[in-house]
């Protein structure tokens, strides 16, 4: 999954990034996470889970709908 | 007041770029780098940030690479054994039948995949729980033998965080205290108990003990 694809659905969630920069803060439901990679980054998809399900706080099932 | 100690775990994967992808606790950041010292220097700049401040806490590194079929190996990132314990996980996971492949399957962390590590037996439990997430499952591996250099034998040990999905993964998790375990006792005694837990009260097979439920 492309960088710029995995922030939108953050920002879908979090909104916008509570502090810009070169690692944008995002606020998720339980922590906040600076997300530091660029748009055509590829992450790896057990990177993808992690944040989504432990950073955002969505469920496996809202993740995985999410990412298909 | 001095932010806590920062563990960051750099995991090498040849198949996405950037091939050093990144993320630490209890400060949550991700990102990644195309080489390692790029990932650090990137880890450190996020960290920077989210701290606001230039004064960095201590920070613990670890490196992640896969020994076989999706089952990845944690060592610290100037472990002079690392090459050695990933061969030796390597081995002996590529020689199990798919039905205990499973059985690694089954605790996975956070992002979906099987973690081993083989820390110290010096170690305090708590090394470990300074590793993980609450969602997140650890695979502690041991060797034991005779005390000649290659180990006769593996020993696994699962450990689940709070959140884990089914912690346990089938098995019946087993609180430390319950078996006398505290956050400073070491890693040998960890898997000493946890082994005389198992010929208790566990169904003996292979040399895999029963998960137990970490409780920090």
């Amino acid at each position: 999954m492309r960088g710029r694809a995995l922030e939108r659905i953050i920002e879908k969630y979090c909104g916008p990034p509570v502090r810009h920069g070169k690692h944008p803060i995002y606020q998720g439901r339980a922590k906040r996470f600076a997300f530091g990679y660029h748009n055509n980054a590829e992450v790896t998809g057990s990177q993808a889970r992690r944040i989504l399900i432990e950073d955002v706080g969505l469920t496996e099932d809202e993740a995985r709908k999410e990412v298909s | 007041m001095a932010a806590p100690a920062q563990t960051v775990i750099y995991r090498l994967d040849d198949a996405h770029r950037p091939v050093w992808q990144y993320h630490s606790m209890p400060e949550s950041a991700v990102g990644g780098g195309n080489s390692l010292d790029e990932a650090r220097e990137q880890f450190r700049d996020a960290l920077r940030f989210l701290l606001d401040t230039d004064e960095l806490p201590e920070i613990r590194e670890y490196i992640e690479r896969e020994a076989h079929l999706g089952i990845w190996v944690r060592t610290l990132i100037d472990d002079p054994n690392a090459d050695a314990v990933l061969q030796m996980v390597a081995t002996q996971v590529s020689r199990y039948p798919p039905e205990d492949l499973d059985w690694f399957y089954r605790s996975p962390t956070a992002g979906g995949d099987p973690v081993v590590f083989h820390g110290d037996p010096n170690d305090p439990l708590a090394s470990i729980f300074q590793q993980m997430t609450p969602f997140d499952y650890l695979i502690l591996v041991a060797g034991y033998g005779d005390g000649a250099p290659t180990p006769q034998k593996l020993m696994w040990l699962v450990i689940a965080g709070p959140e884990a999905a089914g912690a346990g993964g089938g098995d019946l998790p087993v609180g430390f205290g319950e078996i006398g375990l505290t956050l400073n006792s070491p890693l040998s005694k960890v898997f000493a108990l946890a082994l005389q837990h198992h010929r208790l009260y566990g169904d003996l097979h292979a040399n895999r003990p029963p998960a137990l439920l970490a409780l920090a």
